[in-house]
């Protein structure tokens, strides 16, 4: 992304912590990061690297125990300071969710066409419902569902898991959002369902240009369908910029870490699977007692002191523009693999 | 495999469900597993991929004997379990342990970690004293990558890769010939899957291991086995070595199934996708013909009237009247 283009949204030192009993979890430590429109972003990371919930925050989702503080920057307005009232029009409507399982996301007590037609009415008060009914079919339709007709009728258990996906698809794309962001939405179904939905959700965005952020664990999922990816690890970004330059030529030991411990299974590289995998050591630190310092120090096989003491910034790396990672070791991505290389 | 000692041998295995069925309405029978047959080497890993409702976990279950078969043979080291007593299957489940799929839902969670890995013990092998099964626990956790520092801990007290290392554990202490795992690193992380399937592999191949392998996952599945079972709706559509399979598959669900993985691969010769339509359709139905040809992009009259059997193609066996 050129640095003259203006974001859609904004993100500016982000911290989110939860209050449990045992001590403040903090899940988000600073996150500074820009949406384009007509980009898909990937956001990648493990279980518990706040990637989910630096979304949530972003449409006022967060539990009770949150404390969030930092600008989510949308159309002027900061998002986080908002009063429900005021974020009810842009939630769901200019910035809309898609979750991981569409069982617990949809009513199983209302029909799917009462669902949608809510969805449309509620942000288009003076909609028929003739009108809003009709915009479902279509959508429906949109999204390669057969008979949409009947299948407005049903309720969402009488819908296989891939049917109900696309229905949460059609369903947050019915208000035409300049925003999307998908919760891991295929993680819960079969490859080949998946393939199905990935495609159909990059012909609706490059058909409406409208910006969607992909949260995943899924490497290869982002390498298919994302123009930028973000790499967090422990509430931080680690590495953020092209997907093909992030992925061939990494520059976080994180980044590197993780694509060399994900098993591949290319055609082409059928010759590959006989190597070990990189097994990335320990865990991830417990976000109680974060480390002091750079956050992935603990298990990584480039760290040194300084790396124990202080934290590493998101900064552009020389000569790109867009380019930035967190860590202080300086060097191409064949020196950091040496580093991995002979650790193990 | 340069050594041909096959240690468990499947022959036309059939398992069949009852579903429903009461004072109004007929019941219909859910045919997970129909007429499947393969045989598993000594220190081999066999995989058996397919979609969810495919009938894999049924298969492996029906190995171990945890469901009931309802026709063919299972022959493990000789002997044929589907002719066995319950009583007599609980003796030789020492040979066969089972890795489960969720870790931590798989381990009591009111009994230590010494308490969980040692119960296979207490059943196969009641004769230990007391230390001797101490001994047996610290030795296989040590081999595991537990500290034996932790037997007196809790389930709750672990992270989901250790949870499995234990679930793991457990199944060994017996030292099975073979090991069924379901899923075992479906529910972990990358960073900590890559840690589970390292050290699979290891045991595998320091104990000469013969291990069926089942998983959703084909990165992982190539990563990992030696041999490789496609199975749709029960069926099997492909078997062989899994290096060939990958390199070329011959079956078009196979082709299918192998082209909607996605893949980091930014290369223009990028295997264009084969998309597939539809879902897979109710398994209450028997089928005359290919179960799959609802769902064929190269489906022809044939493949709805009559049933493709098992033939060799390049090397491996394909159940389709059009492979390749």
């Amino acid at each position: 992304m050129s640095t003259s283009q203006t974001p859609v949204l904004s993100i500016k030192d982000l911290f989110i912590e939860f209050e449990t009993p045992d001590g403040a979890v903090k899940a988000v430590n600073g996150i500074n990061l820009d949406l384009f429109k007509g980009e898909v972003l990937g956001i990648v990371g493990e279980s518990g690297s706040g990637k989910s919930q630096s979304w949530m925050a972003t449409l006022g989702l967060l539990a009770e125990n949150a404390t969030t503080s930092g600008e989510v920057t949308f159309d002027g307005e900061n998002l986080l300071t908002l009063p429900p009232k005021a974020l009810n029009p842009i939630r769901g409507n200019r910035i809309a969710m898609v979750f991981q399982d569409p069982m617990t996301s949809l009513n199983p007590y209302l029909t799917i066409e009462t669902q949608m037609v809510e969805a449309l009415r509620i942000h288009n008060k003076r909609m028929s419902k003739p009108d809003a009914r009709k915009r479902c079919v279509e959508m429906l339709d949109r999204v390669a569902i057969p008979a949409a007709d009947k299948r407005l009728k049903q309720f969402p258990h009488e819908l296989s898991g891939g049917m109900r996906q696309r229905v949460m698809i059609a369903l947050a794309l019915l208000n035409d959002p300049e925003v999307l962001i998908a919760d891991e939405p295929t993680t819960a179904l079969d490859v080949t369902i998946q393939a199905e939905i990935l495609d159909i959700l990059l012909d609706l965005q490059r058909e409406r240009g409208m910006a969607v952020v992909f949260i995943t664990h899924d490497l290869g999922v982002v390498a298919e369908i994302c123009s930028r990816v973000c790499v967090m690890y422990a509430g931080r970004l680690a590495e953020i910029g092209p997907v093909q330059d992030v992925f061939t030529d990494a520059r976080h030991p994180y980044t590197l870490s993780l694509l060399k411990a994900t098993p591949r299974a290319a055609q082409s590289q059928a010759a590959q699977s006989d190597d070990a995998l990189y097994a990335i050591p320990g865990a991830p630190p417990n976000m109680r007692m974060p480390p002091p310092g750079c956050p992935f120090e603990p298990r990584c096989a480039c760290a040194d002191a300084h790396c124990r003491e202080q934290v590493p910034a998101l900064e552009p790396l020389q000569g790109s523009e867009t380019r930035l990672k967190a860590c202080f070791r300086e060097g191409s991505s064949a020196a950091l693999l040496e580093a991995l290389v002979h650790e193990r | 495999m340069s050594d041909r000692d096959t240690i468990l041998s499947v022959e036309n295995l059939s398992v069949h469900f009852r579903l429903g069925g009461g004072v109004f309405s007929r019941a219909s029978i859910v045919r997970a597993v129909e007429n499947v047959s393969f045989a598993l080497q000594r220190g081999e890993t066999l995989s058996i991929v397919g979609e969810s409702g495919s009938g894999k976990s049924t298969l492996a279950r029906a190995v171990l004997r945890l469901v009931a078969i309802t026709k063919g043979s299972v022959i493990l080291n000789g002997e044929n379990l589907a002719q066995l007593s319950n009583n007599e299957v609980r003796k030789r489940r020492q040979n066969m342990q089972m890795v489960f799929q969720d870790p931590i839902a798989s381990l009591s969670p009111r009994r230590t970690v010494e308490q969980i890995i040692a119960e296979p013990l207490m059943v196969h092998q009641p004769e230990l004293s007391g230390e001797e099964r101490s001994a047996k626990v610290r030795d296989t956790m040590d081999a595991i990558g537990l500290l034996p520092d932790m037997r007196n801990r809790y389930p709750h007290e672990f992270s989901g890769g250790q949870a499995q290392r234990i679930g793991i554990a457990r199944a060994l202490i017996v030292e099975p010939t073979l090991l069924v795992a379901d899923e075992p690193v479906s529910a972990l992380d990358v960073s900590i899957q890559a840690q589970v399937l390292n050290l699979l592999s290891d045991i595998k191949r320091q104990r000469s291991l013969s291990l069926l392998f089942i998983s959703h996952d084909l990165s992982v599945v190539q990563h990992v086995s030696d041999r490789l079972l496609v199975l749709y709706l029960g069926h099997v559509m492909e078997v062989g070595a899994a290096k060939d399979i990958y390199a070329n598959p011959q079956h078009p669900y196979t082709k299918a199934l192998l082209s909607a993985v996605p893949t980091i691969d930014f290369s223009a010769n990028k295997p264009k996708r084969t998309r597939l339509t539809g879902e897979l359709p109710s398994p209450t139905v028997e089928h005359v013909g290919c179960p799959f040809a609802s769902r064929c992009p190269m489906a022809q009259a044939i493949c709805n009237e009559q049933k493709p059997q098992l033939n060799t193609v390049e090397g491996r066996d394909v159940a389709c009247h059009f492979p390749g």
